[in-house]
């Protein structure tokens, strides 16, 4: 077990009073696998990510990692976010070569290999644009490559392509498949969009509305490698789809109903 | 406009030049009304001189060589105070932003040396530091600490949250979260500050002199002011105008150059 998570609870204290964000979450995520987590929107799926992360303390429970108790914020770990977190006074390689300059590795080495993510990204001839003159999904493929640069053994991903045209989703869907299957990295990808957690993953975690707990963990048995357009034409996909549809429905039907009430 | 580049910066440079050339008509124009004025005595030239008179004495304060020293002496205790005010109170920003302990002991102090009247703590730095530059220095440093140190202090504060937990995931340490940060994002709060710092600076040197000194350009004030000399008065006030503008013009320079990541 790669990634073992043991009844983890995380309350947020604010000033209306406490918020119980996550309630005893128990899951283990083996070495190499995808994962998604779904849920309704503020059922708590990118607090979960925080604490694997070391960014959120858990109010209760543990996480291990490797055979080690989470501490602070762990070595080997590559965060990708919604928001734009380029650095906006840094160009393109300035950025990808971030973590690796962060971890002491010499100029010529690091931007070496920076040039190379950028090549293989398709972004040569923008290795010296600043963020701003990048549309938003170059910016989230820099982001992407970023991560990859310092060559993270998990890499969390909080709604990546959530900000991205449909287009450019379905292209960059395509890039992190095949680059999931070159590199073999353990990714926890975090998305309300059920369609893209079904195209991308092998392992989907369904969560509850707020305080989130696991409803349900479903395996996705649609073969790779897999074609972020094809799959979608799937029975398969489809069968899954309508499967956890339901169990999803039925949880953003009830913070539906729930805000109504504490509207009225 | 794009197939004619040439022709744009042509067009653009002859835009400049005649901007320069309507704000000059208009200064003669100043100029010959007050010549006018002056010449048919409908104010006293005694105390309004003469354009011709004080543009006169202004070139021959050149010609003999006697206002350098003193442009040289304010422009030193100028600079210093700049230095010393700068550099203190962009230090003092990051730490009281950063440590609440330190915040809670000096935020306060700080509030009520700001609240004071700058000019009122001049009569205690003259007599602890004397009438030569290190009082004016004193009197600078008290203004632009306290501009630099706000703006630095709301600048931390203000840093994007979502920047500092991407490196932080990246293993940054708290020295390198500042410097590939905290200070780059600093820097366009502490340029904001510059332009009020460099203005300010000049107040207080020419203040610093005109309250007690043996040089400068506030101590010629002074001085012309004993002999009713009003023409001598007239020409240091145009040379602080011109003294003013360039450095005006310098410290907007800098932002340009510094704040070229930002979308224009």
């Amino acid at each position: 077990m790669y990634i073992n998570i043991k009844d983890l609870s995380v309350t947020y204290r604010s000033s209306r009073g406490d918020v119980e964000a996550l309630k005893d979450i128990n899951i283990s995520i083996e070495s190499g696998k995808f994962v998604s987590i779904i849920g309704p929107s503020g059922c708590g799926k990118s607090t979960l990510l925080k604490v694997i992360a070391g960014l959120v303390k858990p109010t209760r429970g543990e996480v291990w990692i490797n055979g080690e108790k989470l501490e602070g914020v762990p070595r080997n770990i590559g965060f990708v976010f919604q928001e734009d977190t380029l650095l906006p006074w840094r160009d393109v390689v300035g950025n990808v070569e971030l973590g690796l300059e962060i971890r002491g590795i010499e100029k010529d080495k690091r931007r070496k290999r920076a040039l190379e993510l950028i090549k293989m990204a398709g972004l040569e001839g923008f290795e010296h644009k600043m963020p701003h003159e990048l549309s938003g999904g170059m910016r989230q493929r820099v982001a992407l490559i970023r991560t990859l640069a310092y060559d993270p053994e998990i890499v969390l991903m909080d709604e990546p392509f959530g900000a991205l045209d449909a287009q450019t989703r379905v292209i960059l869907q395509d890039e992190l498949l095949k680059i999931w299957q070159e590199t073999k990295k353990t990714i926890i990808f975090v998305t309300h969009d059920l369609g893209e957690a079904i195209t991308l993953s092998e392992v989907i975690v369904l969560l509850t509305r707020r305080p989130g707990t696991i409803k349900r963990v479903c395996n996705v048995p649609i073969p790779y490698p897999r074609s972020a357009l094809n799959v979608r034409l799937s029975n398969e996909f489809t069968e899954i789809f309508n499967d956890l549809w339901r169990d999803l429905r039925e949880e953003v039907v009830k913070v539906k109903v729930h805000e109504t009430k504490a509207g009225g | 406009m794009k197939l004619k580049p040439e022709a744009d910066a042509r067009k653009n440079a002859l835009e400049i030049v005649k901007k320069a050339v309507r704000v000059i008509l208009v200064f003669i124009a100043i100029f010959i009304i007050w010549e006018i004025i002056s010449y048919c005595r409908i104010i006293d030239p005694f105390y309004i001189s003469k354009p011709s008179l004080f543009l006169m004495d202004l070139w021959s304060l050149f010609k003999t060589g006697y206002i350098y020293k003193h442009i040289y002496v304010t422009m030193y205790e100028t600079g210093l105070g700049l230095i010393t005010g700068v550099a203190t109170g962009l230090i003092a920003g990051i730490i009281l932003a950063y440590y609440k302990n330190v915040y809670d002991i000096f935020a306060p102090i700080f509030a009520s040396i700001n609240a004071m009247p700058r000019i009122a703590i001049a009569p205690i730095f003259i007599l602890w530091f004397g009438i030569g530059v290190l009082s004016k220095i004193a009197l600078i440093w008290t203004t632009v600490f306290f501009i630099v140190f706000y703006n630095t202090f709301f600048g931390v504060k203000n840093v994007n949250e979502n920047l500092v937990n991407a490196i932080i995931v990246m293993g940054a340490n708290r020295k390198q979260i500042i410097r590939l940060v905290i200070l780059p994002s600093v820097i366009s709060w502490l340029l904001a500050s510059m332009r009020p710092s460099v203005a300010m600076a000049l107040v207080g040197s020419i203040v610093g002199e005109m309250l007690a000194s043996s040089e400068g350009l506030g101590w010629i004030l002074i001085y012309a002011t004993g002999l009713f000399n009003v023409t001598r008065l007239f020409s240091i006030l145009i040379l602080l105008a011109i003294i003013g503008v360039a450095l005006d013009y310098c410290v907007r320079a800098m932002e340009n150059k510094f704040l070229k990541w930002r979308p224009s």
